[in-house]
């Protein structure tokens, strides 16, 4: 939710900061092979539609949610001349070295889900299960490699939709809303904005 | 269907498809990349 959260951000600051011309800036925004990412998320929707539970029966899932990386590596990298894919790149790329060091799911403690699941208690998150419907697994933080760059933050309630994100998924939003605030498509535009400017 | 057809013809334009299109990959790539993490609720 976090993320989707900065795609509504990044639009409501293109349209403020451009007004007028912010939906033009963002049509005129060129991504180069977008379907794989689309690929991407169909590959991950088995693992996220995966109920709590061991990890050995989501053995599949968790492969295709791997392969589903390269793929969003393959994205970065076709995009690279813009700076905001750039730092969308080293999101991506924090969350799969925390995620690969840690067994091929993101780490997030007993503790954090506690603050994100109001009224549960710390026995309810049984240690090395997957939480179900996500890409987590829990893990107490001294079991945690690279602690930092797993599922740390947290937005508990009274926040409407509570959850637990990582460095790299701030890192991620960043770079969307700094790709929202799209490119002029044209020196049409430019003279434009350069005179209300 | 007439009224479809005509919010259709109004709104969808080129640009407006693309913005959608855009918007949507973004999207997409907000959950592929990162989030959906980990959410709080039921059936954790």
């Amino acid at each position: 939710m976090i993320l989707a959260l900065a795609v509504a951000v990044g639009l409501i600051v293109s349209l403020i900061r451009f007004r007028g011309y912010a939906l033009e800036r963002i049509a005129a925004i060129s991504l180069r092979c977008p379907w794989l990412v689309l690929l991407a998320l169909a590959l991950q929707w088995p693992l996220l539609r995966a109920p709590a539970g061991l990890r050995q029966p989501i053995g599949v899932q968790q492969v295709l949610f791997l392969a589903s990386h390269l793929l969003l590596l393959a994205f970065v990298g076709l995009n690279w001349r813009s700076t905001a894919v750039k730092i969308i790149g080293l999101g991506v790329l924090c969350n799969l070295i925390v995620i690969l060091a840690n067994g091929g799911l993101m780490p997030i403690t007993p503790e954090t889900l506690v603050q994100i699941n109001q009224g549960t208690s710390l026995e309810q998150w049984p240690v090395g299960a997957h939480y179900g419907y996500s890409k987590d697994v829990i893990l107490p933080r001294q079991s945690t490699a690279l602690w930092l760059l797993s599922d740390i933050l947290a937005l508990p309630s009274p926040f409407p939709w509570p959850a637990a994100f990582s460095l790299g998924d701030l890192i991620i939003a960043i770079g969307i809303i700094i790709i929202l605030q799209g490119s002029p498509s044209n020196l049409r535009v430019l003279a434009i904005e350069s005179k209300h400017v | 269907m007439k009224t479809f057809n005509y919010l259709w013809m109004r709104y969808a334009t080129p640009t407006n498809r693309k913005i959608a299109y855009i918007l949507l990959i973004l999207a997409a790539l907000a959950a592929a990349g990162g989030a959906p993490g980990a959410s709080g609720g039921v059936g954790g």
